[in-house]
């Protein structure tokens, strides 16, 4: 073989090579600038998009001029706290099935955080940890991280990630809110520890049968498909459940069926509710599990009346389609920013518009109101001493002193709203609730309540 | 007590098949990568959830045809599949000599950990849904299931056909089942024992690719995803035998799902998952008094009529 012919096949198999590794870089190309696009388009494919009134992408906002601090939340430039850092945790679920969570509940934290420190009042320095959705190893090992450090407050959530975190909050004398999880009913009374949310699903019952009963005034029986939250939490959830049955004149049927937390194959229970099938069937888990249920409870034909307690745009992308076609019905203290009356609650839905390109959920929202309330108990201690040392102590008493906190929930044109915590449970007495029903895009409110089923009216 | 009625004990059985399916499919990729190199590739959950991420970058992010980004997600994560073994765990074990196990068992979980970080990190935390082509339901002998379902069951049983037929019959399954009986004999008489396990770690890969690709489109795709075929995959190679032919492998998948289905007739569906793993360790029991001493002794003298 002449050089000529033996630079031809040298030529061609560099030219292979070159094909490959073009091959190569347009696959990695595409891969790489795919991965890192856009992270919010979550109605790819169509079917079971986000979008609508209510977790849906709305764009704009920034048009609510901020409010006046000071006479709305009566903020005094003396005990603000301008120009104090403090360090404050946020234990979210950052990652796992429930990161939803953790994104949504940041983005509320990181605009308070911007807005107080507009307002005139410290920085918070949020030191972020990760209890990978309910995993109690990750969440005693965040607690020992932020006792170490001596950090003195916290946001937290999965009711301090479902009971593993309490001890040491109360060993650290870490003052917590919980905005996600709430105390729970197991988790009331434990030192330290707030639920600033209504108890979910309990608290909705009393206000949700009412509703049920008005609506479906011929069905009877209840079952129940809830998370797996442990021992005793498990037995001290269904027995207030059996007891507000019971209360609102239903009967129970006999299934209680427990999941675990993250289960998205339904394939084991879905045959057991339909051998027991009640009128009722209510759904105590939460993040994309409801969405997947849907789907799968639709395609098994399940003829029960399913009710969830949550609505998340990543419940709504989980169940493919479902929730679209057939609905969901839920009952909760849901947020909804088109109902938004007051500055604060107003400026609060603008600026996350501005911010992150759509409509703040109830995760964001109370997490937001969470901030503020923190920063509020500070002013308390501030007002009695400038140079007060913020510890978890002195935020537990400055919140004793007063238990009605401001919200971006209610209050009107003028007035922001408020909602109010008991001293012995360290849960809510009073937060606006309602039965919920999302359809083709759009969050329709059918009946408003507070615990207890009081102030119940249908939308 | 809740009634069991012979549709529930139908459909769970329905529902356990096409479970099963996928756990046999995840059982064969293992047990044919665990049983040629006896290399323990715990990052096989990282190139499961590979899979279906790449699928969905090209088909959503990309806007490329879904099947064509489908087949490329999976080709891609096999093709990672070959280069960990390639890139890492043959270089490790060949310097790290007596603890090359060991060495090799480490790096796969480092890889399968920092794999899952780094999903997160390119496509965020988040739950992304997977849209595919329209689902159908169908309703056979008062089960009902749907058009991925059965894809998938076929998907899945056409692939460890062809592996068997493959192993069976051609000059390449001859040479990997030569490498896994004894890579050292098999490099005397010319078999390239190291090209060997990249093809085995290519093709195993593909079985992790699929079961994922068939998961993404039910459900959703989250980067830890992985964790727990991974533990499956294990324990059908496991009870299935490393060694044993893949159709072997895949109907003890099978019987690990219908396990697990059975057992929420009785447990409560938080339990189920501990059945299977009863089911293993009453295995491991079982191999460990018939192989001991006293049980050889005990049959010796029973076959000698003693």
């Amino acid at each position: 073989m002449g050089k000529q012919g033996w630079q031809a096949v040298h030529d061609g198999r560099i030219t292979r090579r070159r094909m490959l590794l073009g091959a190569a870089g347009v696959l990695g190309a595409a891969v790489l600038f795919g991965a890192c696009g856009d992270d919010d388009d979550d109605d790819a494919g169509g079917s079971g998009g986000t979008s609508g009134t209510s977790g849906g992408t709305q764009g704009g906002g920034g048009d609510v001029p901020e409010p006046d601090w000071a006479s709305l939340l009566g903020v005094d430039e003396a005990s603000a706290g301008a120009g104090k850092t403090i360090d404050i945790g946020a234990v979210l679920a950052l990652t796992g099935t429930g990161s939803f969570y953790g994104t949504t509940m940041s983005r509320g934290l990181d605009l308070a955080k911007k807005h107080i420190e507009q307002a005139g009042g410290p920085t918070f320095n949020y030191i972020y940890l990760d209890h990978k959705s309910g995993d109690a190893a990750a969440g005693v090992q965040a607690m020992n991280e932020l006792a170490a450090r001596g950090v003195q407050a916290k946001f937290a959530s999965y009711g301090d990630n479902l009971g593993s975190m309490l001890s040491l909050t109360e060993e650290h004398k870490i003052f917590t809110f919980d905005g996600g999880g709430g105390t729970s009913i197991p988790f009331q009374g434990k030192p330290y520890f707030w639920g600033t949310r209504a108890i979910t699903p309990n608290d909705t019952l009393p206000g949700l049968f009412m509703w049920l009963k008005e609506t479906y005034p011929d069905k009877k029986t209840v079952g129940l498909m809830g998370w797996d939250i442990g021992e005793p939490s498990n037995s001290i959830v269904r027995e207030d459940f059996l007891k507000k049955i019971e209360d609102a004149g239903l009967e129970f049927n006999g299934l209680y069926e427990l999941v675990p937390v993250g289960n998205q194959d339904f394939s084991q229970v879905i045959p057991k509710i339909k051998a027991n099938e009640p009128d009722f069937l209510l759904c105590g888990h939460y993040g994309q599990d409801p969405g997947s249920f849907a789907n799968q409870a639709s395609t098994a034909g399940l003829q029960a009346i399913r009710i969830g307690f949550e609505y998340t745009p990543d419940g709504l992308n989980a169940s493919r389609g479902t929730y679209d076609s057939e609905g969901y019905t839920f009952a909760f203290d849901y947020f909804d920013p088109d109902s938004a009356v007051s500055p604060f609650a107003t400026y609060f839905v603008s600026e996350f518009r501005r911010e992150y390109g759509e409509d703040p959920d109830f995760y964001a929202a109370n997490y937001y109101e969470n901030a503020f309330d923190m920063w509020e108990l500070m002013r308390r201690i501030w007002a009695e001493d400038p140079d007060a040392e913020i510890t978890g102590e002195a935020l537990d008493a400055a919140l004793r002193e007063d238990l009605t906190l401001p919200s971006v929930y209610g209050g009107d044109e003028s007035t922001v709203g408020t909602f109010t915590l008991d001293e012995t449970t360290h849960s809510v007495v009073r937060r606006q609730m309602g039965v919920f029903e999302y359809k083709d895009g759009k969050v329709t409110p059918k009946a408003f309540f507070n615990i207890n089923g009081e102030d119940y009216r249908t939308a | 007590m809740l009634a069991l009625t012979f549709e529930t004990f139908r459909q769970l059985t329905v529902d356990g098949f096409f479970r099963g399916c996928s756990y046999g499919l995840l059982g064969v990729g293992f047990a044919l990568i665990l049983g040629v190199t006896g290399r323990f590739h715990f990052a096989y959950g990282f190139t499961y959830t590979l899979a279906s991420y790449l699928g969905f970058t090209f088909a959503f992010r990309v806007n490329w045809p879904f099947w064509l980004s489908a087949a490329l997600g999976v080709l891609l994560a096999a093709v990672l599949g070959a280069l960990i073994e390639a890139g890492v765990y043959r270089p490790l074990a060949r310097n790290a000599g007596a603890t090359a196990l060991l060495a090799v068992f480490v790096a796969a979980l480092g890889i399968g950990i920092a794999g899952e970080n780094l999903i997160r990190l390119l496509w965020g935390a988040n739950t992304q849904a997977f849209y595919g082509p329209r689902k159908v339901g169908y309703e056979l002998w008062d089960a009902i299931f749907i058009n991925f379902d059965v894809w998938q069951a076929a998907s899945s049983i056409a692939i460890a056909v062809l592996l068997a037929a493959m192993l069976r019959y051609t000059g390449l399954g001859r040479q990997i089942k030569a490498t896994r009986i004894n890579p050292d004999l098999a490099r005397t008489i010319g078999i390239d024992a190291d090209r060997i396990y990249v093809i085995v770690f290519f093709l195993g890969t593909i079985c992790a690719g699929v079961a994922s690709f068939w998961y993404a489109l039910k459900y959703t795709v989250d980067p830890g995803m992985g964790t727990l075929p991974v533990t499956y995959a294990f324990v059908v190679a496991f009870l299935g035998g490393t060694t044993s032919s893949p159709i072997r492998v895949f109907v003890t998948g099978i019987v690990v799902a219908l396990i697990e289905q059975y057992a929420s007739i009785w447990l409560s569906v938080r339990y189920t998952q501990t059945a299977v793993f009863v089911v293993l360790v009453g295995y491991l029991t079982y191999l460990a008094i018939t192989q001991s001493a006293w049980y050889v002794r005990v049959r010796t003298r029973t076959a000698a009529g003693v």
